[in-house]
């Protein structure tokens, strides 16, 4: 999995620019494993407008370090705190992780 | 500095209303101004709190139309947005404008009109009060990112699904007294436990109530307060702190680190302890965002936070009652209104005017107003004239 991983805040993306979106420091490349594990997640029935329910979301803490809100895989079922995940590729709505 | 006291309140109730965004303003502000026993050509300075005005209803620039339709002249108006907590912020820059000598009274109102839209679109208007570009953009709404956060805090402290809904219970038990919440009306455990999910763990009766209304505040020196009012309430304490909204960048998710400043920095500016505080308006967004809000003002160790209504310290007759008028669950939550909202409710409590949700002899109250998730905090402290 390739990162992109602000060097002032911190904040790591998986589609690459100069600049961080957030704080406006340069970024720097880094390959990662593309694993980690759930930090925290919810199934959200009641969602965002225009996006069909019920899905996934999870706060995955990665293994290199740092977290990101992403997608758990459509299939996935209801995972716990401390499992295992693997980056799957990114949507529309952004970076998809499955369950190991 | 100089003391700063509340000399009078307004409130319209909370619900689906009929009224326009500038009208529910204007009217609350006008009810302040008689309660305050003044004129609106008194008014020196007006700041507004709202959140989203132009995404509800389409219009923007209100803090000068609320001025106007409630007749305050050409006086400078101010409107603050910092998501939930913008009545708040409207609250600390009335304090600031009396407390320098700016001027000597001030207005505040804080506004929303929400029902006018359809929950999908509400939920997507209220998610831009988080990191957009990291969290709406993955589908998070606010439910689902308190899901998140009241998934980590039963898992880290222990929390339990029935300490959670016990928020719900109890502060419809209290919003059932108060003639101005949208909905006055008990809900059992079983109902909660049971509701419909939003984003798990938090079903439908743990998310605070889409609202119309308005509440406003007028502000004097407290050295003249007592020619304006019988029973004046001084501010005690204003203080503001801030963080990043993005759960992502948080280290711990299971506290806000911007309550945790502004409650530090507002005890200390009042020189009072937690002891002290007789009851407390707490932003209870959702039923898990009250427990973290005890634990992070320091009423609650952490991890303990959900003992507060389960054993009754919380509740209406307990040690430090919390949320007596209905809170954000019950009271309703018109985004912008609710941090003036809750100094309404502690005048009413520090002057003993609540009726049957009165806190018998309340002299110290708190109020916590948080905006996002944890990105703002506003705590005020105010106290009774004795």
């Amino acid at each position: 999995m390739e990162t992109f991983v602000c060097a002032g805040c911190g904040r790591i993306y998986l589609e690459g620019a100069e600049r961080c979106g957030h704080c406006g420091a340069e970024m720097e490349q880094r390959q990662a494993s593309g694993r980690g594990v759930v930090y925290s997640f919810s199934s959200v029935h009641m969602g965002a407008q225009g996006m069909p329910t019920p899905y996934l979301l999870a706060l995955v803490e990665l293994e290199e370090g740092g977290r990101i809100l992403a997608r758990l895989a459509d299939d996935a079922s209801e995972p716990s705190i401390g499992d295992k995940v693997v980056f799957s590729g990114l949507s529309d709505t952004g970076p998809v992780f499955r369950i190991l | 500095m100089r003391g700063v006291s509340v000399i009078g309140v307004g409130i319209t109730p909370f619900g689906v209303r009929a009224e326009s965004l500038v009208a529910l303003g204007a009217i609350a502000c006008r009810d302040a101004l008689e309660d305050a026993g003044l004129g609106p050509e008194r008014i020196e300075a007006f700041f507004l709190g709202n959140f989203a005005g132009q995404a509800f209803t389409g219009q923007n620039h209100i803090a000068p139309m609320v001025a106007h339709a409630a007749g305050l002249g050409a006086v400078p108006c101010t409107r603050l947005e910092g998501a939930c907590a913008s009545g708040g912020l409207a609250m600390r820059q009335g304090v600031l404008a009396v407390a320098s000598g700016q001027v000597d009274f001030a207005l505040i109102a804080g506004v929303e009109k929400m029902t006018c839209a359809e929950t999908d679109q509400t939920a997507s208007i209220l998610a831009a009060a988080g990191d957009v570009a990291v969290e709406a953009s993955v589908g998070s709404t606010f439910p689902a990112l308190f899901g998140l956060i009241a998934r980590r805090h039963m898992h880290e402290h222990g929390t339990t699904r029935e300490e959670i809904a016990h928020v719900a219970v109890k502060n419809h038990a209290h919003g059932k007294l108060n003639p101005n919440a949208h909905m006055q009306k008990d809900v059992t455990l079983p109902q909660v436990m049971d509701a419909r999910p939003v984003a798990e763990p938090l079903g439908l009766f743990d998310c605070s109530l889409i609202s119309d209304g308005a509440a406003a505040v007028v502000l004097c020196p407290s050295e003249t307060a007592s020619a304006h009012h019988e029973k004046p309430v001084e501010v005690l304490a204003s203080a503001q702190a801030s963080d990043s909204p993005a759960l992502s960048d948080k280290r711990d998710i299971t506290s806000f680190h911007a309550t945790q400043k502004a409650g530090e920095e507002a005890f200390s500016q009042a020189g009072l302890s937690r002891e002290d505080v007789d009851l407390a308006e707490i932003h209870d967004c959702f039923t898990m965002a009250e427990i973290i809000a005890l634990e992070d003002l320091g009423f609650f160790a952490k991890g303990e936070g959900g003992r507060g209504a389960v054993e009754g310290m919380t509740k209406l007759g307990g040690a430090m009652p919390v949320n007596t008028s209905g809170g954000l669950k019950s009271k309703g939550h018109p985004v912008g209104a609710t941090g003036v909202a809750q100094i309404h409710e502690l005048t009413l409590q520090l002057r003993g005017e609540a009726g049957a949700r009165q806190v018998p002899g309340a002299e110290v109250g708190l109020a916590h107003n948080l905006g996002g998730s944890g990105a703002t905090c506003a705590v005020h402290i105010l106290g009774a004239t004795a």
